[in-house]
């Protein structure tokens, strides 16, 4: 009997994929935390001087020094931290005395609400925005597309957020002027999160309506597009069943790309409309010098940046099988 | 013909760089919005260079009697809590955001080309090890970095600018190196190779002048980054040091009172954005007519 010539198959790519792919995030998370511990040890100021101020006596700051375990040598520091990041002993802040993971894990929530919220209204406007444009490109709508998704992202996110705020929370009374993310009714929930999701959802639409057109300009001049038109099909369809589905694989990676933006913008978003969340834990850290909060808050961006990357590139793999033969 | 041998690299090279600026300035006037984003550029740094001799009022100067006033024939821009004048203010604002932006954007290009063009140039493991640790930095949100290095080392001028360059490092190596991976393998510097150029002189000599068109189209969207980086800084409580005024400083003071007296926040909030725009307006038209993917088309 001949055997059949065994090549890989199309499960042991897409597993070799998601491996390459993971070994890369574990990579990833080890240099970035390895930054993290560097920036809090290396940056001049010290930490236990910068909480107790230039007042302080020797005797107070060796004290804390102690407590914080910056006395110890550097390599044992490192491995210290490294271990408490993985079973999740974060240290305790320094002004609650509460763990630092508890306080985190306690506005994540609201924060991701408001980011995941913000995306989806963002592509709720890009992706039609930035279709219609790239159709009628070099006309009217075009240009005025370009034009406002250019002002768009021009905002810096507070901006938006303090001019937002004056027209329809203090001179329209539509919102309330403090989001406390913690309505009781959904309704509540709702129009607390309205202005602060507007606001770093219309940012997040002018990013993805110009990587929406972009996309769609290049698929539009492939020759499958014109092989359609040649054959007569209604353009209103070649857009919709060919193309949008093709010009969207990059779009996914806008999620991965601008994932820097949305976290700064967010953080300017809670500080504004006084939401909990990340942002406001973040600058209240630094306000009361909360060194150990400092760190902790590195680490979740941290995390969530690898993870929000990785899911990223995975998904990419799943919805154009081309990628992972790469 | 009687050139000399060893002046046939540099005759090649003075063609290849005169195209690439030629290339600049066809962009520029095929993309008449950058003209308007460079022109509204250039009237607000005249306006911060000019601060002292345009400003109606002493931008310190405090006064009980003229406080929290509206807008007026007298304070075009109203006054804020300490009866300064917010238009004189806003003048002499302009001064520390361009100051700022420029110089932390200055030394980002600096050595984040230079970054680039070593791992373009060199290529094989000196580039992926290069690339990978800007990858790196590149995955940590600017603003948190920024924010953590500006904590760490005390709110100034200097510090800032540290904080605003090493953000803003890695996409200057990332725009460096790819265009210097074509450069790289066209005649002239063959050519200087083979007359024994050192790989510094071709670097910094040959390729660079090539690229630096690129280089600095993305300057100008990276300075709107630096510029909006510094007033959320600042608007955060780590920009310059009161009573020093910076347009994002005085958006947060301006959002303490912003239920009665809206106009301590607005107007710095608009100064921003027309500042941002503009040098986003020059770069990415720029940028769509010098990319060489999109070039040809229109």
């Amino acid at each position: 009997m001949r055997e059949a010539v065994k090549g890989p198959t199309h499960g042991d790519r897409m597993s070799g994929f998601v491996l390459r792919r993971l070994g890369f995030a574990v990579i990833t998370l080890f240099a970035v935390l390895t930054l993290v511990f560097f920036i809090v040890r290396i940056l001049p100021g010290d930490p236990a001087m910068a909480m107790l101020g230039d007042q302080a006596s020797m005797q107070a700051i060796e004290q804390l020094r102690a407590r914080l375990g910056l006395d110890r040598p550097l390599p044992v520091q490192y491995v210290e931290f490294m271990a408490g990041v993985l079973t999740g002993d974060w240290g305790t802040s320094l002004v609650s005395g509460r763990p630092v993971i508890q306080e985190i894990l306690k506005v994540l929530p609201a924060t991701l609400e408001l980011t995941a919220v913000s995306l989806l209204l963002g592509a709720v406007i890009g992706v039609p925005l930035g279709v219609w444009s790239a159709v009628n490109r070099n006309r009217m709508p075009d240009y005025v597309t370009r034009l406002a998704s250019l002002l768009g992202l021009s905002f810096p996110a507070f901006v938006s957020a303090v001019l937002l705020l004056l027209v329809f929370a203090i001179h329209l009374n539509w919102f309330p002027v403090i989001s406390s993310g913690q309505g009781e009714t959904f309704g509540a929930r709702m129009r607390d999160l309205a202005l602060p999701a507007i606001n770093l959802g219309l940012i997040m639409a002018a990013y993805i309506t110009r990587v929406s057109r972009s996309s769609m300009l290049e698929v539009l001049g492939q020759d499958y597009v014109r092989t359609a038109q040649a054959k007569g099909i209604e353009f209103r369809t070649i857009i919709w069943r060919h193309c949008l589905r093709n010009s969207m694989i990059p779009v996914v990676t806008v999620v991965g790309l601008y994932l820097g933006i949305l976290i700064g913008n967010s953080v300017l978003t809670e500080i504004v409309f006084n939401r909990p969340g990340l942002g406001k834990l973040i600058v209240g850290a630094l306000n009361q010098r909360d060194y150990t909060m400092l760190q902790g808050m590195m680490v979740i961006y941290t995390l969530i940046v690898v993870l929000v990357n990785l899911v990223t590139d995975l998904t990419y793999g799943l919805i154009d099988p081309r990628v992972k033969y790469k | 013909m009687t050139t000399p041998a060893h002046d046939l690299p540099r005759s090649y090279w003075r063609t290849t760089v005169a195209a690439a600026w030629a290339g600049l300035l066809t962009a520029f006037n095929t993309n008449k919005t950058s003209w308007v984003g460079l022109a509204l550029f250039v009237a607000v740094c005249l306006m911060a260079v000019f601060a002292p001799l345009i400003a109606p009022h002493d931008p310190l100067a405090q006064s009980i009697l003229y406080r929290l006033k509206p807008p007026s024939a007298e304070f075009w821009m109203g006054t804020d809590y300490y009866g300064r004048d917010i238009l004189s203010r806003l003048i002499h604002g302009a001064r520390i955001s361009l100051f700022i932006g420029l110089v932390a954007i200055g030394i980002a290009l600096v050595i984040g080309s230079l970054i680039g063009l070593i791992a373009g140039y060199y290529g094989g493991r000196t580039d992926i090890i290069i690339m990978q640790s800007m990858d790196v930095l590149l995955a940590f949100p600017s603003l948190i970095l920024g924010l953590i290095v500006v904590a760490m080392l005390g709110p100034s001028v200097t510090n800032l600018v540290i904080a605003i360059a090493l953000t803003a490092i890695p996409p200057f190596a990332r725009i460096a190196r790819a265009p210097t991976m074509t450069v790289k393998e066209r005649e002239f510097v063959e050519a200087g190779r083979s007359l024994g150029y050192s790989d510094l002189r071709l670097m910094l000599g040959h390729i660079l002048p090539n690229i630096l068109p690129e280089i600095l189209v993305m300057g100008s969207l990276w300075l709107a980054t630096a510029i909006r980086v510094e007033a959320s800084l600042a608007f955060i409580g780590l920009g310059v040091a009161p009573p020093t005024a910076t347009w994002g400083g005085m958006i947060r003071e301006g959002f303490e009172n912003i239920l009665d007296s809206f106009w301590l926040a607005l107007f710095p909030s608009l100064a921003i954005l027309v500042v941002v725009f503009a040098l986003n307006l020059l770069g990415d038209g720029l940028r769509d007519a010098i990319d060489p993917k999109l070039r040809g088309e229109s």
